[in-house]
């Protein structure tokens, strides 16, 4: 016998919506999502700073029309992946940086816990700064 | 050694653009997306915010939280396309494309955020 | 073998967890089927091997000189890498593996990482192109659901990323020291 009997393999096919199989998947594929959102917010920026450039008329104009349902809605939402896209960034840095001191093994609480208090302590500035102080 | 492939460069630019948005896109939509047009907070009078665009911190943040986030979403959403929509053939042409659009949109950024 | 949908080791899933019923078991996904369960794994024992996993040394010590000693910490390092039984089932989670076949997948990251970061060996650099190739780390998009289904707690998404990282960074000083000695 010089040949060996390969048999024929069946290959399932992938479906479509294999990310709404199962919730870790669905969850990565919001995740995911949440990139475009944060295009959108770029794309929010660069027309409200251009608006600002423009003049109070123009600013006045961009205020209102943030203020449409659509855009409330649109924006509400962003905010949403956004966060999402927040919390499970911060939950995959310490799988990523592996942190030892004279080796002793860092906890990941130890790393994630300071990334919040930088998310807050950014935050309270830049709304200071934006707000008027 | 091996090939010089983009792929690292690509991912670092994907990570420091994580980063960066997800430390300041929260609070600037929070503030500008519901708190001002609904009213929770006063919105800003505009020679306020034109002092501060006007600082060459802030441009300079601004710019480099555009490119960066920018970046960030062409990393992301190539793969997007490549895995939910499974279009892995012409998998080039869609990564040259929302890298293209990437350098487009930061360009246009630059633009925006330099000439105030 | 999928055991409801999941990727399950058969022999340590006991009936009673699914008590009444019933239990649907297939087998395991995103490799091609022989036959009823059996399924080819291949492509996964050729990749496993790809990334040579074992000790390199470029100079090795003569036998007088005795074992090479290692600390606990150094130990501590890699051994979570090393508890891999190559049951694939992370394979079998991996969507990435799913829709790329040329992925070589979670397991033969771990195992690499694991003889890298070993303080007796020193074939990083022979492990870094397969690695480093597009079909190595950065076919991974962080799903995580190997590190999820693993049932030994290797967690190979953490050793990717790991590798994401350590990858990223000797080509940046790559690129900056060439610039650099020019």
């Amino acid at each position: 016998m010089n040949e060996v009997y390969q048999p024929r393999r069946y290959q399932k096919p992938i479906p479509v919506f294999w990310w709404l199989r199962r919730r870790s998947y669905f969850v990565f594929a919001l995740r995911e999502l949440s990139c475009l959102f944060v295009a959108w917010f770029i794309v929010f920026l660069l027309l409200l700073v251009a608006a600002i450039g423009a003049g109070p008329e123009r600013y006045r104009q961009f205020l209102m029309w943030s203020a449409t349902p659509w855009v409330l809605l649109l924006n509400f939402i962003a905010l949403l992946f956004v966060t999402l896209h927040a919390v499970t960034w911060f939950n995959q840095i310490p799988q990523a940086i592996v942190l030892r001191l004279r080796g002793w093994r860092v906890p990941p609480i130890w790393i994630v816990a300071p990334m919040y208090l930088l998310w807050v302590v950014i935050s309270t500035v830049a709304a200071w700064v934006v707000i008027g102080g | 050694m091996a090939k010089r492939s983009p792929e690292p460069f690509m991912w670092l630019l994907f990570s420091a653009g994580g980063m960066v948005t997800v430390l300041h896109i929260p609070v600037l939509l929070l503030l500008f997306g519901l708190g001002f047009p609904l009213g929770w907070v006063a919105a800003p009078d505009h020679a306020h915010l034109l002092v501060v665009l006007h600082n060459p911190l802030t441009r300079a943040g601004l710019l480099g939280l555009c490119v960066l986030a920018l970046f960030h979403w062409a990393y992301r959403f190539h793969y997007i396309v490549r895995d939910a929509l499974r279009l892995k053939y012409p998998s080039r042409i869609i990564a040259t494309t929302t890298y293209t659009s990437a350098v487009i949109g930061s360009v246009a950024s630059g633009y925006i955020v330099l000439s105030i | 073998m999928m055991v409801n949908g999941e990727p399950k080791l058969g022999c340590a899933t006991f009936l009673a967890e699914y008590a009444p019923g019933p239990v649907q078991i297939e087998p395991l996904s995103n490799f091609p089927i022989i036959r009823d369960l059996v399924v080819d794994i291949d492509d996964v024992m050729r990749k496993l091997v790809e990334v040579t996993p074992w000790i390199v040394r470029e100079d090795d010590q003569p036998l007088k000189a005795g074992e090479y000693l290692q600390t606990p910490t150094e130990l501590d390092e890699y051994q979570r890498y090393s508890m891999c039984i190559n049951c694939m089932l992370c394979y079998s989670a991996c969507p990435s593996y799913a829709l790329d076949p040329a992925f070589i997948g979670p397991a033969a990251i771990a195992i690499a990482q694991r003889y890298n970061l070993d303080s007796r060996d020193q074939g990083s650099r022979e492990r870094m192109d397969v690695l480093s190739a597009p079909a190595g780390v950065w076919a991974c998009t962080s799903v995580g659901a190997c590190t999820s289904v693993c049932p030994k707690g290797v967690d190979p998404a953490g050793a990717i990323q790991q590798y994401k990282l350590t990858s990223a960074t000797e080509a940046l000083k790559t690129l900056l020291w060439s610039r650099g000695t020019r």
